[in-house]
């Protein structure tokens, strides 16, 4: 029989045996392998048929005396080295070191060997740089990777052999490699229970009474896990309370775990307790938990000291209700608090946030309640702070809402551009007088002529206008107070402007040319009404619907030569340059992948984890570069937004579907799916909008970033994005998202596994 | 990349690098016996105890084990003591009778244990290059209870340490050396040195 007979027919039993084959296969397959002699030219991969077996097997004291004839007997002899040398062997050997978190040695012999292979020119040199490479990773996730299978042996003492211990001249001696045994302890952290822990628990709290609590809060974690009863209810309501980065469950574990132990826990315990439950379940989007923590923390009796304990509940219990869609609630539960607690370290955010809940409310028959009318100037403020965010998440202004908001606002003093919007919303509600008034000192103020935007100024002629009174038209009075032949003050040039390109009389900015020209190369707005109306035949530029917005800007682009017409040219060049251009390009680059997330689903399968990553990561590119860019518009940032959204949205319902299509059987993908689901759901470029200016011109507001918001891990994909949380929390960080990354990781190293075990069939050379 | 710019280092110095110099754990070899580990040993062995100044104490004991590995055990063991005065003793009670009074010395009647045997060292004697005798060196525990003439059943400890060599795969001779401590841990206990010798059997 040729000599590689055994070979092959020992890996075709195995792979038999992988695909379902009975144990015999393996005892058959192994005692061919094992038969195949050192100075058999195939032993070398009967080596690695059998290391795969022992490792699968996980029989580790084989596996090294395997690993330690190869290396030690075939490796040093350099004139059979190019034959000799098998990475998989090797990345095998460095792997089930990595296993017992030897990771000295494994380095070791992975550099070495790249070493070696490099300089030899040896084969299998990429095979062993992934292994260098996983031995990284896998120092991410020591627990995940230990081979606890190794320890769960017998040890040879409780077995029918016999052992010998023997050096280095009697292993020389060793003709076959089935008689080795090495003894190797694994290295790796016991994640078992230990005993009754009482001395780590004494320990941890010495350790804690000495400040050193990069190590009591580790100690008490253990503890946590070995001991039971009013101890562990104890040492749990310690770790509740712990800094978050210190410790590696989450803090709302611990706080129930005290809260259900039998521990006597006094009144402000158990509201902080009950707190850090809302918070942590509020974090990872169980809502329904969420607000059980707060609802039992809104029960322990309101004693003195607790106040703020109390007032923070019920403003992140509003947020509960709010992302259940329940503005009517919250706002409820926030305006009755106003009312009944002056004063309050989070009153400002509690007004803020209850003009989000009223826009928010639904205006159905009963109508939107009544807004609160008993508060200071400086608190009305704030809360139209809150009623105008909340008003641009609706894609609204506060004038939509003038007659609720006119009765606040008349109480508010504005100055600058602020006055303007508030004579325009008085004027909405009727109240001419007062409207007229703010304008009239709005318009006497020096220090807002050059934010004034040739299209604001028309509109503040049409203030003017219903001001007046009189019958006359804007025109009129806008010929009378600032004619435009004699117009100096950029002010008043650019109210011109505003005027005659809301009218098409492009021609009269034409023949005007010498004196708005200069305004008019300053202002792209009417630049590109300008150019838009000349491209499109004069079509109508204001409330251009976005499209056409983007199809002049577009055709500007693309402009080579002078403009005809009439029309003074431009260069192209400022055109490209400003910053509305730049905020369409990345606009109809988001834009640009949309399609991609349109009627998205995944199956389940074994690349499903690169599939989804695959999809996560452009959309993270592009809210990366959305939130790195300087936005000139908001209304092109509110665009991106939107667009980010859908994609999102689509993507987190196709990630859904798969979850609920029964595809992944197992409960931890499930729960894992279901969490980036629920991340990916909520990212957001986050678009803030403070100002109380309405519709401000887009030159003159200074450029937009999107909010920056915490970091959310998500394997190796890093991506910002929130939950839909208000501004004032105490976090625990987003630690749901961020325990992902040991599963991927180690994902990544049973894949990496699976492929060093995979059998190979392999004709042996004669 | 640490470990890689380590190792490209000793290239570049010219040092040649070597697999085999890494080495971790203890290195054993797998001693294939030709016999298996035979579960049952049975053991009869006569024996003295060492100690007694009044009684001259003999006896037979019988035990039976099964061997849970090469180096673990369990088993049972049964003792029948033989007991007569020594010429102290009868000289004492002679000189007492002539008073009316009469002495009474307790004899130790029977013993039971169960008992666990650890064997920490085996191996192999060479004989002259001419056989091979597996040797082997137990240490034993044993928990139960003796019985004096005429008295109660006591509880009892014991332990032995027993040297065996196999003349044969199934035959072999024992020695041991030992105490039974009767009703340990109270005022009256009381501990018996012995030795024994005997023949064991494997099966």
């Amino acid at each position: 029989m040729p000599n590689w007979m055994p070979l092959l027919s020992a890996s075709l039993l195995i792979l038999g045996l992988t695909a379902g084959s009975p144990a015999w296969a393996e005892t058959d397959a192994y005692a061919r392998l094992e038969s195949v002699h050192p100075s058999d030219p195939g032993f070398v991969d009967a080596l690695l048929e059998l290391q795969k077996i022992h490792y699968a097997n996980q029989d580790w004291q084989k596996f090294f005396g395997y690993a330690a004839f190869y290396r030690r007997g075939y490796l040093s002899r350099s004139e059979r080295l190019s034959k000799d040398f098998n990475a998989r062997l090797i990345s095998l050997e460095v792997m089930a070191l990595v296993k017992h978190c030897a990771w000295k040695e494994a380095r070791e012999i992975a550099g070495a060997a790249v070493t070696l292979a490099r300089a030899q020119k040896l084969a299998g040199l990429q095979d062993l740089e992934e292994a260098a490479a996983h031995v990284e990773l896998a120092g991410t996730v020591p627990a995940a990777i230990a081979g606890q299978e190794a320890t769960q042996r017998p040890a040879p003492v409780f077995t029918d052999h016999v052992l010998w211990k023997i050096g280095d001249s009697a292993f020389k001696q060793v003709a076959h490699p089935r008689s080795l045994r090495v003894l190797f302890s694994s290295r790796c952290p016991s994640e078992k229970r230990g005993p009754a822990s009482s001395s780590e628990y004494a320990l941890a709290l010495s350790e804690l009474s000495r400040g050193e609590n990069a190590s009591a809060y580790p100690r008490l974690e253990k503890a946590f896990l070995a001991e039971t009863g009013e101890r562990k209810g104890r040492i749990a309501s310690l770790l509740a309370v712990a800094d978050s980065t210190m410790i590696r469950g989450p803090r709302f574990v611990y706080a129930r775990a005290a809260l259900e132990s039998k521990i006597e826990l006094s009144a402000g315990e158990r509201l902080r307790l009950w707190r850090i439950v809302g918070d942590g379940l509020f974090d990872r989007g169980d809502l329904r938990g969420a607000k059980e923590g707060y609802l039992n923390a809104m029960k322990v009796t309101p004693i003195a000291g607790l106040e703020a304990d109390h007032e923070y509940v019920r403003y992140k219990l509003g947020w509960v209700w709010m992302n259940e869609n329940q503005p009517g609630r919250a706002y409820q539960l926030w305006s009755d608090w106003i009312e009944s607690h002056p004063g309050g370290t989070l009153r400002s955010s509690f007004l803020k946030d209850m003009g989000r809940a009223w826009m928010e409310i639904s205006a159905g028959k009963s109508g939107r309640p009544k807004l609160a009318s008993s508060l200071n100037e400086e608190e009305t403020g704030i809360l139209l702070k809150g009623l105008e965010v909340g008003a641009r998440r609706q894609g609204k202004t506060l004038e939509d809402f003038a007659g609720d908001v006119a009765p606040l606002i008349e109480k508010v003093s504005m100055t600058g551009m602020e006055r303007w919007s508030k004579a325009r919303i008085l004027k909405r509600a009727g109240r001419f007088e007062l409207a007229c008034r703010e304008l009239e000192v709005f318009a006497a103020d020096a220090s807002v002529r050059d934010e004034l935007a040739p299209r604001r100024g028309g509109l503040i002629a049409e203030v003017l206008e219903s001001c007046d009174r009189s019958g006359k038209n804007t025109r009129e009075l806008l010929v009378r107070y600032m004619p435009l032949e004699q117009v100096q003050e950029r002010w008043s040039k650019r109210l011109w402007l505003g005027l005659l390109s809301e009218a098409h009389e492009w021609r009269t900015i034409w023949l005007n040319w010498n004196t708005l020209g200069e305004e008019l190369t300053r202002e792209p707005r009417l630049v590109r009404a300008l150019y838009g109306a000349t491209l499109a035949a004069f079509s109508e530029y204001s409330d251009l619907p976005l499209p056409q917005y983007f199809s002049d800007i577009k055709k500007l682009l693309d402009i080579e030569t002078p403009l005809q017409a009439g029309l003074k040219p431009v260069p192209p060049a400022e055109i490209r340059d400003h910053r509305l251009v730049s905020d369409i390009r990345r606009l109809l680059e988001m834009r640009g992948i949309e399609s991609q997330y349109e009627k998205l689903s995944f199956a389940a399968g074994p690349k499903l984890s690169k599939k989804i990553m695959a999809k996560i990561s452009p959309l993270k590119r592009q809210m990366m570069l959305a939130k790195r860019h300087e936005w000139g518009s908001k209304l092109f940032l509110g665009a991106a937004d939107r667009s980010l959204k859908k994609m999102s949205l689509n993507l987190a319902s196709a990630i859904d579907a798969l979850v609920s299509g029964n595809q992944v059987t197992d409960a931890v993908a499930r729960e894992e799916l279901t969490q980036l689901g629920g991340v990916i759901r909520t990212w957001s470029l986050g678009v803030k909008s403070d100002e109380m200016i309405v519709g401000r011109a887009p030159q003159s507001v200074p450029a937009t970033k999107a909010r920056a918001s915490r970091v959310i891990d998500v394997g190796d994909v890093e991506v910002k994005g929130e939950l839909r949380k208000p501004f004032v929390q105490v976090l625990d960080a987003d630690r749901a998202t961020r325990e992902a990354l040991p599963k991927l990781s180690t994902e990544q190293l049973k894949a990496y596994e699976a492929k060093l075990l995979r059998p190979e069939v392999k004709r042996g050379a004669n | 990349m640490l470990l890689l710019g380590t190792a490209a280092l000793a290239a570049e110095s010219g040092k040649p690098v070597d697999l085999g110099t890494t080495e971790y754990g203890s290195v054993y070899l797998l001693e294939t016996r030709e016999e298996q580990v035979k579960p049952w040993q049975v053991g009869l062995e006569y024996g003295a105890d060492l100690n007694n100044p009044y009684l001259n104490v003999s006896g037979v004991s019988v035990s039976a084990a099964r061997q849970l590995s090469r180096h673990f055990a369990a088993g049972l063991q049964v003792s029948r003591f033989f007991a007569s005065e020594n010429a102290v003793t009868q000289a004492v009670q002679g000189a007492l009778a002539t008073d009316g009074i009469t002495q009474t010395v307790l004899r130790p009647s029977y013993s039971g244990y169960a008992t666990f045997t650890a064997i920490p060292l085996l191996g192999q004697l060479n004989l002259f290059s001419y056989a091979t005798l597996p040797f082997d060196l137990g240490l034993t525990i044993g928990a139960g209870a003796s019985r004096f003439d005429g008295d109660r059943v006591r509880p009892a400890l014991l332990w032995m340490v027993s040297p065996q060599l196999m003349v044969t795969q199934s035959f072999g001779a024992r020695v041991s050396l030992g105490q039974e401590v009767d009703s340990p841990f109270s005022g009256e206990s009381e501990a018996r040195l012995q030795a024994r010798f005997g023949a064991i059997m494997r099966f």
